[in-house]
């Protein structure tokens, strides 16, 4: 049905971001394709050795909730539970989220609000309104909560379309660029994820920032999973959120830890790589320069509780 | 074009012939005639069209009416049992909680969803039960005071 | 100490069960058969002439039934200040805002009139536009209403002796404070829905506070008579002085239902009411204030920059209040005041909850709380030795009959203390207090200021009360039959009021602003118990043989004061006023006792009432984000009588709220005349998530002229609460943000370099 209408149709799941974009005329699609009339993709299954699948129509809600996600995945089940407010959490999928649309001052907002200015990058104009030097390139920014900690867990998607299935990495979705941010083409639909199950050592954590407690997107989002071999850190991952068109993996800061003791020293080290790794624009609320600076900030916060973590476990 | 769609609001059915992009809360208040659920911002911000569908707590402005048919959808208009109204109710205007009453049959709708789930919830619990919920009357406290005398006095089974 | 039986006790609203049913209809709730569906046509430049309006194609689109423009309107203008009448319901010439309203459409579904506006070509000529008020008032900025260096309004006040009061003042401080715009934010949006009988005459039902105010606006803005207009006020959800005076949407349905002769419905969406509904009014407030060694303040000077935006709605009345309430609620000996309203080509801003006193006392409180640190004086005392006390007479002639500031100040402090102790920089925790004070009665703005009632009782002893009083959510209704029973000695049950307010059915009231409901409509309602108690009264002493003033009634029965003998109950006394052919059918009325502010001097008890509050903030800075955590506010606010405590709770713990959310997270941002954040997802109200406790204090200053006592307090709590969470602010880090809101970005640049990092953890 998605070839068949390619071009004029839109996938829909919890409907939190699709139709806020449609009430908005942000997209016109002639139809809307129902995935929450397929079954089977709101399961959450454990799979044991090999790890959790989540289906991509399970709520934020039911991950949140879900004791195998709580048990496996505390990070997880803390970023899903982090999303919007209860509503929008019982109808938010994980699907939706890992496609969440990417955000903009400019771009968010109504059709007769979007008339006094011309039409951006983004929806197909020649003109961004926030880096005015831009030519071709969006820097809407990618907001999703449980992103940063999928990628960060090393998560896989099973991607479906066209009658045929491909496997990859979450991460490996990310254009890192606002207008076509992720690879979906408009024929294929996330199916579930895989969250392979961590080697002994692991803990992870996620921090967000908002002003408000509920309903906010975050300004600023850090996920973190170590893996440690009683002092010594023998794995990590980082991985920002919210400052940038994609998840940002701060690669650097994962070499300085790895195979090294987690001193405070590192710790504020790697706050220093994470700042400088975070791309945050002025198109969202406070300056790009506090954002920066909470990027680091947070990556430290979650990488103490990240150590803590593992260390319980151990 | 329109479609037939029956759609089953408090235990009746209602058919009606809706547009595919008509939201739930649209169809409930302009087709059906049930106005209890509002419309305070249309973009899932404030959560004045909070119903329940299937035992949770959803927004009617953004749920596409065709997308439910066939599942149990309860509004503000459902909760009383004809002069019996429920014990959120009368808690909400014994203690205060109404002011310009706009919130209110949102609000009551993620209590009851809440409290039909967990019915012995903390003060933290209440407060993110209705955390989709805007006040700008109230600051909120006497809500959580009438939800929480509920909490207080449903009989542990 | 009087025992009353029905006023001073928390009884729910009378009107809940409408409400938790969803049977209560706001305007939005109410549908009309062959109802048109109404959209606005807004302007996408911020200032620029129109040269033409070509609507061929919109009128050829199949199901739009009528459009209106400029063209279609009379000269006549809104506003509620005859001086200050900038604004036609559709613009004529020139648009003036992103966002001023050029035509409107009416067709058969909400679809087919957003599609019609599409359809309306628009030819333009853009103007250069100025969007702060400094550059507007520099005299090189384009006039956008032709008026000199774009000044709307300007207010000068010099009161007292200014010389000799700086010769008295030992300590001197002064600082510059910033307010941007905060929304109302109320939850339901503007609409309005508006009928045509078959005798032309116009019914309009609106999301209005004031009912009577568009209801004389329309009929003078339509050129019809006005008793051909009829305005009716359903449930409100929340107005908070943003659904004040005609607006544009309801002229706009009613101008379209008359040409097509179908109902129409027009709703603002939450943009619109964002950006054309206004919000506070941004200020640049400089102020300079001097005491002497002991600590008693010797004067204010104050000058404001105020910004009007492209029109005027409520706006010179927030900027009076700066002027005004620097009399308020401390002794001064001097006041020198200099305030400007500009024009900008920003929306519109308005008035919100406190109407200027949010933005006067963040800057007065937080102003006070560096003197006295200066001075070396406790915070509390420093009011306590200068607050104002019931009788007084201020330099500008206010008569503060009843003045609770004192109380608000010890109870709080009481509940509350400062103290070192409680200050603990280490784990970045800390208290504020601060002060504020308002109308209690709103002011006086035209001929009168009142309001009356009418009681009407049926043959079984049932009432019902008709009143132009409108109920926004305040629980105004309960606490009018409240006074109602009580006066007349009867059961609440017996009293109903007639509701919706409809101004072709109720007698005037002004309307729901500046806190005036329960003072001036509640002595209007009195008079009309008192007027009814003496009718009915007549009937059963006529009946007894015995004199009128032999009788009382009580519990529903009316008795013989000296004998304690039961002659009749009311019931049985309504019947026989039938039977003698005098039904008791009485009135009441109240216009405040109170005289035209003057404009030159300043000087006027312009207000019949006041009101005054303390709020002592608990908090918690985040060192690391610069996030504020408020933990607790204990807020005592001044209510006069509390008629129904609970609802003075319910006002005050609302009003807080309102309070912390202008100190931390709202804002309108705005940025070359377009609002960046019209949502209620980026517009940051706060949730359930983010409350703090709140202990709300009554205190009871027993106004000798309200109705027992009693006076407005709506407003009350949302003006210390800035200046106090601002002096907490400073109670920990030795600093002080001045500018609205303390985001955790402005607070982040104040905390020490060298935290304890173990705080991260």
């Amino acid at each position: 049905m998605l070839k068949e209408h390619e071009g004029k149709v839109k996938v829909l799941a919890g409907g939190t971001d699709l139709l806020p974009s449609m009430k908005q005329r942000l997209f016109t699609p002639e139809y809307v394709l129902d995935l929450r009339q397929i079954p089977g993709l709101g399961e959450i299954e454990d799979n044991f050795q090999k790890g959790v699948r989540i289906g991509s129509l399970s709520t934020l809600a039911a991950i949140e909730e879900s004791p195998v996600v709580k048990g496996r995945f505390p990070a997880l089940a803390e970023a899903a539970g982090l999303v919007g407010a209860t509503q929008l959490r019982n109808m938010g999928t994980i699907g939706g989220n890992i496609a969440l649309e990417t955000r903009c001052w400019y771009f968010n907002q109504s059709h007769s609000w979007r008339r006094s200015i011309e039409r951006c990058i983004k929806l197909g104009g020649k003109v961004c309104h926030v880096v005015k030097r831009s030519k071709k390139q969006c820097y809407a920014y990618f907001a999703a909560d449980t992103v940063p900690i999928l990628v960060a867990l090393n998560a896989e998607v099973t991607i479906k379309g066209n009658g045929k299935g491909r496997q990859c990495l979450l991460k490996d979705i990310y254009t890192q660029e606002g207008k076509n941010s992720n690879t979906l083409k408009p024929t294929e639909v996330i199916s579930e994820v895989l969250v392979p199950l961590p080697d002994p050592g692991s803990g992870s954590s996620y921090k967000k920032l908002r002003i408000r407690e509920a309903i906010d997107f975050p300004l600023v989002g850090a996920a973190v999973q170590v893996v440690m071999s009683g002092d010594i850190c023998r794995d990590a991952k980082i991985v920002l959120g919210a400052v940038g068109s994609g998840p940002i993996e701060v690669t650097e800061a994962e070499s300085v830890l790895r195979g090294n003791p987690i001193t405070e020293e590192l710790i504020e080290e790697v706050g220093k790589i994470s700042q400088k790794a975070a791309k945050p624009m002025p198109n969202a609320v406070s300056t790009p320069e506090y954002r920066r600076k909470m990027a680091g900030l947070l990556t430290k916060q979650a990488l103490r509780e990240a150590v803590n973590r593992a260390n319980i476990l151990e | 074009m329109k479609q037939i769609v029956e759609l089953t609001v408090n235990g009746e059915p209602y058919e009606v012939a809706v547009d595919p992009h008509r939201t739930l809360l649209e169809v409930l208040r302009e087709e059906i005639g049930l106005t209890g659920s509002k419309e305070g911002c249309g973009l899932g911000s404030c959560g004045a069209c909070t119903v329940i569908i299937e035992g949770k707590a959803v927004l009617a402005c953004l749920t596409l009416a065709l997308t439910v048919r066939g599942k149990e959808i309860r509004t503000v208009e459902g909760l009383a049992k004809g002069q019996e109204f429920s014990v959120l109710q009368k808690a909400f205007i014994e203690h205060g909680a109404i002011q310009c009453g706009f919130c209110t049959p949102g609000m009551l709708m993620s209590a009851t969803a809440l409290l039909s789930k967990n019915p012995h919830p903390n003060n933290d619990e209440i407060k993110k039960a209705i955390s989709g919920n805007l006040c700008r009357c109230t600051g909120y406290a006497k809500i959580v005071e009438a939800i929480r005398s509920v909490a207080d006095n449903i009989q542990k089974t | 100490m009087e025992s009353y039986k029905v006023i001073g006790k928390r009884i729910p609203r009378t009107d809940g069960k409408a409400i938790v049913t969803g049977e209560a209809k706001f305007s939005d709730d109410f549908c009309f058969p062959y109802m048109l569906h109404g959209k606005i046509l807004r302007s996408p430049y911020a200032h620029a002439k129109i040269v033409h309006i070509d609507m061929t194609r919109a009128k050829k689109l199949m199901g739009v039934k009528g459009i209106i423009t400029g063209r279609d309107t009379s000269e006549q203008k809104l506003g509620v200040n005859p001086e200050l009448m900038d604004r036609y319901p559709l613009t004529k010439e020139k648009v003036r805002f992103i966002g001023d309203e050029i035509a409107a459409v009416a067709a058969i579904d909400e679809d087919l009139a957003e599609e019609a506006l599409s359809l309306i070509t628009v030819e333009y000529e853009e103007l250069p536009a100025v969007f702060t008020p400094e550059e507007a008032m520099s005299g090189e900025a384009p006039l956008i209403h032709g008026k000199e260096r774009n000044i709307a309004f300007h207010f000068t006040m010099n009161l007292g002796n200014e010389k000799q009061a700086v010769k008295k003042s030992s300590i001197e401080n002064e600082d510059s404070f910033i307010i941007p715009q905060a929304a109302n934010g109320a939850i339901e949006p503007h609409c309005s829905v508006a009928l045509v009988d078959q005798d032309r005459r116009l019914s309009l039902w609106s999301s209005t506070q004031t009912p009577f105010m568009v209801k004389r606006d329309l009929a003078r803005t339509l050129g019809f008579a006005d008793e051909k207009v009829r305005v009716i006020k359903p449930y409100l959800g929340g107005g908070f002085c943003g659904k004040v005076s005609l607006q544009s949407h309801e002229f706009c349905a009613s101008l379209l239902a008359l040409k097509t002769g179908r109902p129409v419905k027009l709703a603002l969406s939450r943009e619109e009411v964002f950006v054309t509904g206004g919000g506070s009014v941004p200020m640049k407030i400089k102020i300079r204030v001097g005491m002497n060694k002991a600590g008693k303040l010797q004067y204010f000077k104050s000058k404001v920059i105020a910004e009007n935006g492209a029109y005027t709605n409520l706006a010179f009345v927030p900027l009076l209040s700066t002027g005004l309430y620097l009399n308020l609620p401390y002794q001064i000996e001097s006041i020198s005041y200099d305030g400007y309203l500009v024009y900008t080509n920003n929306p519109p801003s308005n008035a919100r909850r406190g109407a200027g006193s949010p933005q006067l006392y963040f800057a007065l409180e937080s102003l006070l709380d560096q003197l006295a640190a200066d001075a070396g004086i406790d915070p509390f005392d420093l009011r306590l030795m200068n607050s104002l006390e019931s009788s007084a007479v201020t330099i500008s002639k206010f008569r503060v009959n009843s003045c609770g500031m004192k109380g608000c100040l010890t109870e709080s402090r009481k509940r509350s203390p400062l103290g070192i102790e409680d200050i603990d920089s280490a784990l970045y925790a800390g208290k504020g207090l601060a002060c504020g004070a308002h109308t209690a009665a709103a002011s006086r703005l035209g001929p009168h200021d009142s309001s009356s009632a009418l009681i009407s009782v049926e043959d079984n002893g049932k009432l019902t009360l008709w009143t132009g009083a409108s109920d926004v959510g305040q629980g105004s209704d309960t606490a009018l039959c409240q006074i109602l029973a009580e006066e007349l000695g009867i059961n609440l049950e017996d009293v109903s009021k007639v509701n919706p307010t409809d101004t072709a059915i109720v007698p005037p009231d002004l309307g729901t602003y500046g806190s005036r409901v329960t003072f001036v409509a509640g002595n209007a309602v009195r008079n009309a118990a008192k007027e009814a108690k003496k009718q009915i009264l007549e009937v059963v002493a006529k009946e007894v043989g015995t004199s009128l003033n032999d009788l009382d009634i009580k519990e529903n029965k009316i008795y013989h004061k000296i004998s304690g003998h039961h002659y009749l109950s009311f019931a049985e006394a309504a019947l026989l006023s039938y039977k003698q052919g005098k039904p008791i059918l009485a009135r009441g009325f109240y216009d405040t006792k109170t005289e035209h502010f003057n404009f030159q001097t300043g000087e006027g008890n312009s207000a019949g009432a006041f009101t005054f509050g303390t709020q002592v903030v608990e908090l918690e800075i985040d060192p690391g984000t610069g996030l504020i955590k408020v933990k607790k506010i204990v807020a005592a606010h001044d209510c006069g009588f509390a008629i129904n405590p609970m609802f003075i709770e319910g006002q005050v713990e609302g009003a807080v709220l309102m309070g912390m959310g202008l100190a931390l997270t709202e804002e309108m941002l705005l940025k070359e005349g377009r609002v960046l954040n019209p949502s209620f997802l980026e517009y940051k109200v706060l949730t359930s998530m983010d409350v703090p406790e709140i202990e709300a204090v009554t205190i009871e200053s027993n106004d000798p002229e309200g109705p027992f006592g009693a006076k407005g307090v709506g407003e009350s709590g949302s003006i210390p609460t800035a200046p106090a969470i601002n002096n907490a602010i400073f109670a920990v880090l030795k600093e002080r943000v001045n500018s609205l809101p303390l985001t955790p970005e402005k607070v982040l640049k104040h905390v020490k370099k060298n935290y304890v990092r173990v705080i991260e953890i």
